[in-house]
């Protein structure tokens, strides 16, 4: 841009400045014609000076033959009279002329010549005046006449001769002026033209510069108007095509676009969403508590960033039926960092959700199978015993049959309190509930103690609190559970498993109870570990689901609680220790 | 004259005096041991007619020691109990049979009746046992 500026701003100087140049010039041509024409008048005018002066001299010559010829014929000296006046005159008359044609030489020696004549003249026609003064009769009319016209014709020629010389000089010179004029009109008339032949060739070489400029200024400036355009349709295909539900809105909050995703969602068309503020189209509710959720614009708006939906967020559409979403919010912002705009990205996550659910169930049965399959082992050693010993009582009266008997109750006993424990474990609650953290961690512990022993690893379990946290017991028991049945899997055969319930601080140092489970199983490797709570991740092979800590840190972050991992590979103090940490019931809550 | 001689191998001791007890009252004559290094010892020590094996025991399991004896005492017929419905291949297809917990006493005499008279009727196994 700024080149072509400057391209621009060249050619404008150059159309100014060549021309004022040219006109410089032609002044100073026109200059030098004046001076050369104006010399040539001043010729012009000196030749007529000279020719008046010559003019002169012949009258003054010719007033003193006159008076000459008076005075000799009348004898009167009052016809003698012009002849003085012109003695006195001629020698001026004479020094005055020689003085104007100094310049030419020629002209200098017929004056000169002129001169000698006249000088003749005079000294006859003053020897003639004393000689008729005296009454001499030779003098006489003719004789003067005679001799004196003899002479003056003589000077007369002479000075025709100047004259002529003069006058030729005089046409010359005339010749001379008015072809300087001629010059000069023609140089103007040639300057002129050259100047506007000059002018328009340049002209037109300017336009066609400027033009050529400016015509690729528009052939820029339309191939990007075309570009955005495009690219702008290109946008706005995208976003229509998106699988995801978007919906931009203005600074002020009203809707400006819906794709078509969007428009299904909520059941408003771009037409008629368009213009209305965003929460009237976009309607939002918490799924559980039916509570107006904070309109995402708002939020957007005032945080400045970009923005996700809590969970369980439901869209209500048109007809007031419910879907819930997936949702974040985006400020637009142009290049000076000013919003001028919210985008919305959602989806449809109902279908989701009821997925995660049925996984979640499918997880839950898995784990009681499990968890059946080891209790039935449980209970079968002792009802197996107490078969064998009513056996033993009914094919013979023993000996000791007292001591059979004692020990037949005594394994029944056992079964008893396995399943006394099973139930106290199993009884459903409808509702969160206070549970002791470390009474469940008993309960399972026990449930697990086969495959403890039978790895023969050293279990031992430090329960420092009797604090409560608010859940229900079964998602308690499967967070436990999960959490040891990974630590027996993890270790070698005679490896170590600690477990620990204490009070620690929890988030914004409100009281906590953390259960921690450490191992010194083999760790798990940096790539894994931000991979264990996502759905269908193992390291287990057929014998895993993948799904029990994606389950467990569901239950965890349903009741409050995070969840911490601490790994460490190293050969010589391998193991991993899972921390899990619950917000704390107060104590005078438990009934 | 002893009906056979039968190692059983299980967890818990209070059972298996019991099940000692019972098979004792059946005629035959019974050991125990209650993991299964005991049990590979005296395996090395006596001839067993047949073994009773838990799946579920401290430290080895049930498989592995089954594994074990196999290559001890190729020809000691093996019946294994677990809890489990599936368990690996390579454990099942060693032994003679899989029982799943929860037999009456009953069901378990007669199964091991029939294996020791199927390995009765074998002579090779009998010649082996008689030297």
């Amino acid at each position: 841009m700024t080149t072509s500026q400057q391209v621009f701003r060249r050619q404008i100087r150059r159309l100014i400045l060549v021309p004022l140049g040219i006109l410089l010039l032609i002044a100073a041509l026109l200059e030098v014609q004046v001076r050369r024409l104006s010399s040539a008048q001043n010729w012009v005018d000196h030749t007529a000076v000279v020719l008046a002066q010559a003019r002169l001299l012949l009258s003054l010559m010719i007033d003193q033959e006159t008076g000459l010829r008076g005075f000799v014929l009348t004898h009167d000296e009052r016809f003698l009279q012009p002849y003085y006046a012109a003695d006195l005159a001629l020698p001026k008359v004479f020094d005055q002329l020689r003085f104007t044609v100094a310049d030419n030489p020629e002209q200098l020696e017929r004056i000169a010549a002129v001169r000698q004549n006249y000088d003749q003249w005079h000294a006859y026609s003053q020897d003639a005046i004393s000689r008729t003064k005296k009454n001499d009769p030779t003098v006489g009319l003719v004789a003067v006449g005679l001799a004196g016209k003899q002479m003056m014709d003589e000077l007369r020629t002479r000075q025709q001769d100047f004259v002529e010389h003069e006058e030729e000089l005089k046409r010359w010179r005339v010749r001379r002026s008015t072809s300087a004029g001629g010059a000069v009109t023609w140089t103007l008339l040639g300057l002129v033209v050259a100047f506007i032949f000059l002018l328009l060739i340049q002209t037109r070489q300017n336009i066609r510069t400027v033009d050529a400029g400016y015509a690729t200024i528009l052939n820029n400036l339309q191939k990007r108007t075309a570009e955005l355009s495009e690219s702008r349709e290109r946008l706005r295909v995208t976003l229509r095509s998106i699988g995801d539900a978007v919906i931009v809105t203005d600074a002020e909050g009203r809707i400006t676009f819906l794709n078509p995703v969007a428009e299904r969602l909520t059941q408003f068309s771009q037409e008629r969403a368009s213009g209305k503020p965003l929460d009237e189209v976009f309607r939002i509710i918490d799924e559980e508590t039916q509570v107006p959720a904070e309109n995402p614009f708002v939020k957007v708006m005032r945080l400045g960033t970009i923005v996700g939906l809590a969970n369980h967020t439901a869209l209500v559409r048109e007809d007031g039926t419910q879907i819930s979403i997936d949702d974040s919010g985006a400020p637009i912002r142009s290049e000076d960092g000013q919003i001028f705009g919210v985008v919305l990205v959602f989806r449809d996550v109902t279908e989701q959700k009821e997925m995660l659910n049925v996984l979640r169930m499918n997880e839950k049965l898995a784990a009681a199978g499990r968890l059946s399959a080891s209790i039935a082992h449980e209970i079968h050693n002792p009802l197996e015993t107490i078969g064998n010993l009513l056996y033993l009582i009914r094919k013979q009266g023993h000996d000791n049959m007292d001591e059979l008997i004692a020990m037949g109750e005594q394994e029944l006993a056992r079964v008893v309190q396995i399943t006394k424990n099973m139930l106290s474990l199993y009884r459903e609650s409808k509702r969160d509930v206070p549970t002791k953290l470390g009474e469940v961690v008993d309960a399972v512990s026990v449930i697990l103690q086969r495959s403890i022993r039978d790895k023969q690893i050293r279990f031992s379990t430090r329960i420092l609190t009797e604090s409560r946290v608010s859940a229900f017991p079964a998602e308690m028991r499967q967070v436990v559970s999960n959490l040891l049945s990974n630590a027996i899997d993890a270790v070698e055969k005679g490896g170590h498993i600690e477990v620990e319930v204490e009070d620690v601080p929890f988030k914004d140092s409100q009281p906590g109870v953390a259960l921690l489970v450490r191992d010194n199983g083999c760790g798990i490797s940096k790539a894994n570990l931000s991979k264990i709570f996502k759905p269908f991740f193992t390291t287990k092979g057929e014998n895993g689901t993948g799904l029990g800590l994606w389950i467990t840190q569901g239950i965890v972050s349903k009741i409050g609680g995070y969840i911490e991992v601490t790994c460490e590979t190293a050969a010589e103090k391998h193991g991993t220790t899972f921390k899990v940490v619950f917000p704390k019931l107060p104590p005078d809550i438990h009934s | 004259m002893h009906a056979g001689k039968i190692l059983c191998i299980d967890g818990e001791e209070v059972g298996l005096l019991v099940r000692k007890l019972m098979l004792e009252s059946e005629g035959f004559e019974a050991a125990v041991a209650t993991n299964g290094k005991a049990a590979l010892e005296l395996c090395g020590k006596f001839c067993f007619d047949l073994i009773r094996l838990d799946y579920s025991i401290p430290g080895m399991n049930g498989g592995e020691v089954a594994q074990a004896i196999r290559l001890l005492r190729p020809e000691i017929p093996v019946v294994l109990l677990s809890p489990y419905l599936t368990l690996p291949e390579e454990h099942t297809r060693i032994v003679y049979g899989h029982v799943i917990e929860g037999e009456s006493t009953e069901a378990l005499l007669i199964l091991i009746r029939k294996l020791l008279q199927r390995e009765a009727d074998a002579p090779d196994s009998k010649e082996r046992r008689t030297a």
